[in-house]
This record gives structure tokens, sequence and C-alpha cells, in this order.
């Protein structure tokens, strides 16, 4: 398995895709950290207990809500709000972390250069797994790069503003330890959909898919209240969910945690039993 | 040289309803070139990736080196390199790139593998040309390349002579004789072209309908497709003498009671029974028999129709 991991990392560095994704990705924490975390896709967990916040309010009420939480978004963060800022909308990363990850195997079918792996006497097993743990370790890396410089950036601009001491540490890392877990279940049903499609039209169907049903569990809540308990189930909203840990209490973190295995244990599972038995071309 | 490398039990695999190899059992011993013949389509590459666990089979059992168990299969396979269908290969790396990354995979610790493999195909000049740019015979070779770099004991080349020029042709059936010769590789070779597979072959399997119809060694096939006189008598050990005496000729063989089978006079066969009669043979027939490959090829599979 380590075999195929060093070997992936050759091939990943040898392409242009990976430089790519690094631009953007740095690109994309320069900015986030200057704006103060408002570049954002789709709907954050933050914009939503906002939308709530204001239900009821008159207009002008309303109006002078939004007014104030732009001003608050658009205030460029110290290093110590930082990586809060940049966690809460950490979702974004999912578009830019899942076509790199997701590109790793499909890559593979879409080339035909799988068909070297079992002929190589490489189980299918160790196969799926070497996937999985290279994506694994890339959104660990990833997302502590992206926790570190938004610190780093944040401070040059508009100093640390805070103690950097332990439980600023702690604090960070619960945050950073709940969202990884989010991210592989976010990873493992991206990788889910690789061994099902073997394609790489997947990728661009599984974002669509995301930003989709975010869409419209966003717009049915306009109909009932009842669908935005589906938001419970959404990834990239809990991703952002959990960036407010200090909120939440044990029984949410748990289920955040819970829902998160779920799709994780079940994704693994389903790229086994499709991938274990299929015909490689 | 009796050790089986390979060995299939009623190996079946089946697309819905239709049979794409039904019921194969072969066995390939160590140092064997053994070359499956069949038209397009007749299951070769099907079985070929079964052997190479690109697909699995529906019944019947596989046999690697000794190994059948799922573990000791994906084992064994380590000590093979196979070209099956098209070889494959990321389109953007070069051909050193390319097996600078099955050699990691593979966990090839010699780093002179990959370089050694170009050499042995040819392919040390490619530069930074990538995979997509190349030529079709350049990426067969490169697929051979990726065959040899684990110094296999056991090679599968599945129509290795596809896209190939004239001079390639030639260089690969050298390459793989020499392979076979030198460092005493075992190999599966698939064509749909029976003489080409006869310069290197030693040992033959035709399939057809996905399945195995003949199995013959390389002294057999010849001997099928040998043109020879087929003199029917009425007694066997007289016409011998005659044939060695009177026509000066040890070139026959005696089949049964009532047939010899004669590799000479086929500018004279009135003399050939002429003499026999005249020293007490009885000549109830004698006719030219024997096919070219291809005739014996068509004739197997049943008739052009099917070729």
């Amino acid at each position: 398995m380590r075999n195929i991991i060093k070997a992936d990392l050759y091939r990943i560095f040898r392409g242009k895709g990976v430089y790519i994704v690094f631009v953007i990705f740095l690109g994309l924490i320069v900015l986030q950290t200057a704006t103060g975390g408002v570049m954002n896709v789709g709907i954050s967990y933050e914009d939503r207990a906002f939308l709530d916040s204001i239900e009821g309010l008159s207009e002008e009420e309303a109006d002078a809500a939004i007014k104030a939480y732009t001003q608050e978004l658009s205030q460029k963060p110290t290093g110590s709000q930082a990586p809060f800022k940049l966690m809460d909308g950490a979702d974004s990363l999912v578009y830019i972390l899942l076509p790199f990850l997701v590109f790793i195997t499909t890559s593979d079918f879409t080339s035909g250069a799988a068909k070297n792996i079992p002929i190589s006497g490489i189980s299918r097993g160790k196969y799926i797994a070497s996937k999985l743990t290279l994506s694994g370790i890339t959104c660990v890396v990833m997302l502590v790069v992206y926790v570190v410089l938004s610190v780093v950036i944040a401070t040059l601009i508009s100093g640390f503003g805070g103690t950097f001491d332990g439980e600023f540490v702690w604090s960070v890392a619960k945050v950073l330890l709940v969202q990884v877990w989010l991210f592989l279940a976010v990873t493992c049903v991206g990788k889910f959909f690789a061994f099902l499609t073997r394609s790489g039209a997947v990728v661009g169907l599984y974002i669509a898919f995301m930003l989709g049903v975010q869409m419209l569990i966003f717009v049915l809540t306009f109909a009932n209240d009842w669908f935005e308990n589906l938001f419970d189930y959404d990834l990239s909203m809990l991703i952002g969910k959990a960036a407010h840990l200090d909120t939440l209490s044990n029984g949410e973190i748990g289920q955040i945690i819970a829902i998160g295995a779920v799709y994780i244990v079940l994704s693994i599972a389903g790229s086994f039993a499709i991938f274990r038995k299929a015909e490689v071309k | 040289m009796n050790q089986a490398v390979l060995k299939t039990r009623n190996i079946t695999k089946r697309y819905k309803n239709v049979a794409a190899v039904d019921n194969v059992s072969l066995s390939i011993r160590k140092g064997d070139i053994y070359g499956l013949v069949g038209r397009n389509g007749a299951g070769k590459t099907t079985l070929m990736r079964m052997i190479t666990a690109l697909t699995f089979a529906d019944s019947g059992e596989l046999e690697l080196f000794g190994q059948t168990t799922e573990s000791g299969l994906n084992q064994s396979r380590r000590r093979m390199g196979c070209v099956v269908e098209m070889p494959a290969f990321y389109p953007n790396l070069t051909a050193v790139q390319n097996l600078e990354y099955y050699r990691i995979l593979r966990g090839i610790p010699d780093k002179s593998s990959v370089d050694n493999a170009l050499k042995v195909v040819n392919l040390t000049d490619t530069g930074k040309k990538s995979f997509k740019n190349f030529s079709l015979g350049m990426k067969q070779r490169l697929g051979l390349a990726l065959a040899l770099l684990n110094n296999p004991d056991f090679i599968i080349l599945d129509e290795p002579i596809n896209g190939l020029d004239p001079m390639g042709i030639v260089e690969m059936r050298e390459l793989i004789k020499k392979l076979a010769a030198e460092n005493g590789i075992t190999f599966m070779v698939s064509s749909h072209i029976l003489t080409e597979l006869s310069l290197i072959a030693t040992q033959y399997g035709f399939i057809n309908d996905g399945k195995l119809i003949k199995e013959l060694t390389q002294e057999q096939l010849r001997e099928q497709c040998q043109k020879c006189i087929s003199v029917k008598v009425d007694d066997t050990a007289k016409a011998s003498v005659v044939l060695e005496t009177v026509l000066n000729t040890t070139k026959f063989k005696v089949l049964g009671d009532d047939e010899i089978r004669l590799y000479d006079y086929f500018d004279n066969s009135a003399e050939v029974t002429f003499q026999l009669n005249a020293n007490g043979v009885r000549v109830s027939s004698l006719s030219e028999v024997g096919d070219n490959l291809e005739d014996y090829f068509v004739s197997l599979i049943g008739g052009k129709s099917n070729a």
C-alpha cells in the first residue's frame, strides 16, 4: 500500500494539476483571510444562522441587521480570529480539494492505466485502501496548511490580537479535527462515485450534486421549516457548523461526528463492494 | 522443464448468456512459448484478462506458479509481466516517468531497471515526449518494457504485433525468442495470425467461440501442415522396404496398418505407384495431402465463413 501511495505522489508531482491546485488553494487562503472569510461557495452555516436570526424582523430592522452583518464580515480578522473565520468557510475547500482527490483515482481509469494494477499483483482492496489513505493524508495536510497560513497572513495584516497559548491551539485543533473528519467523509463519498462511474465527469457531477442539494434544501425551507433539518445531513453545511464547536452541545458534536462516520463507512463499503469484482478496462 | 507455470481448469466466463470463454483447460509449462490462436472475438483476450485479474471467472480454477488462492495468485502475478489489449499509461508522463511510476508501485529497488527495460525494447531516445504523442509501435514497445520491468518469469502478450510495421514485427519476434532463450522466460502470446505465431511458438492452443478446440506442439503442427503423399497400401512393411531400397528415400512415415505418408516424390508420384506395384505392393489410393498454416487454421475453426 505504501508503494502505491509513493508512486501516486511521484505521478502527481510530475503533472501540472497539483501546482494549479496549490495556486488556487493559496489564492483562496489569501482572499479569505484578507476579506475576513466573506469569500465562500454555497451557503455557509454562519449565513444560515444569520438568516434565521432576522426572521420576523421588520424590513428596516432586517436592513440594519444585514448592514451590520456584512460590516462585521468584511472586517479583517486578527491572527487569533482568522482560523475560526476561515474554518467557518472551509466548505469552500471542498470544491478545490474534491476534484483533485477524485481525479487521482479517475485518471487511472480514463487513461486505462488502472489495468496495470491487478496485472502487477496488487489486490483491489489494497488499491482502494491506498487511494483513500492518500486522500486522507491530503485532506489533513491541506486543512492544517489552510489554518496555519490563515494565522500567519492575518497576523501579518492585522496583528495576532490575543495570546498564542495552549488554549488557543486546542480550540483550533478541536475544530480542525472535526472538520478533517467531515472532509474525509466528503472525500470517501467522492471516491465512491469515482469507483462507481470510473469517469472524470464524476467530479463535476458530484460538485453539482453537492451545491444542488444545498440550494434545493434552502429553497424548500421557504415552503416548510421542517426541510431545514436536512441541513444537518449536508456535509458542507456540517463543515461550517463544526467551526462553531464552542456554541454546540456535546450531543450536537456527537451527531456531527456520527453523521460523518455513517458517510465514511457506507461509502468505503460501497467502494469495496463495487470495485472488488469489477471489470477493469 | 515440466513444471507448469499456468494451468486453467474448466475456466468459464459468461457475458449475459454468451460464454466468452467456455470450459477452457490448458497448461503452459516452464520455458514454453504458448501461442493462443483464434479469430477476433474467439475468447483469447477474455482468457488473458482472467489470468491477469482484470476480470474474474464465473467458474473453474486458475493456477499460477502452483498457487490457486486469491492472495497466492496475486503473489504469483508479481512474477509476471503482461500487455493485455492496448498498452495503457498516463498520457502526460514520458516513457521514463511512466516506468518509474510502476517501478515505485511494484517496489522494485533497482532504479536501473527502468533504463534497462527501455534499452531492451529500443526506446531510450524518447526524451520528454509524453506517452500521448507516441506512435502505436512505440506504445507497444513501452508496454513490453513495462512487462519486463520486474524481470518476470512469465509474460503474457495479447496481439503484440498489432500496430507494428514490418520491421517492428521482426524486432518483436526476435525479442520474444531471445528473452525465452536467454532469460528462460515463459510466454503466452495471442494472435489471430497463425503464420506469425508459427515463427516463435513451441506450443499452440486453438480457441474458437470460447472453447479450446485443439492443442498442439510445434512438431505436431508442422506435421499437420506439412505436404505429403498419402499412400494406402495392403502391406506397409513391404512398401517401406520398396521405398527405402528401390526409391531410395527415408522421408516417409507409417501410419497404422494401411497408410504411408511420403514426404518426397511430389513431382513424380506415378513412379511411386509404379514401383510399389512392380514390387508386389497393392496401392489402393494415392493422394497429395496437407494444409498450409492458414488453411489448417481455417479448417480447425470450421471453414472459411468463420475465419
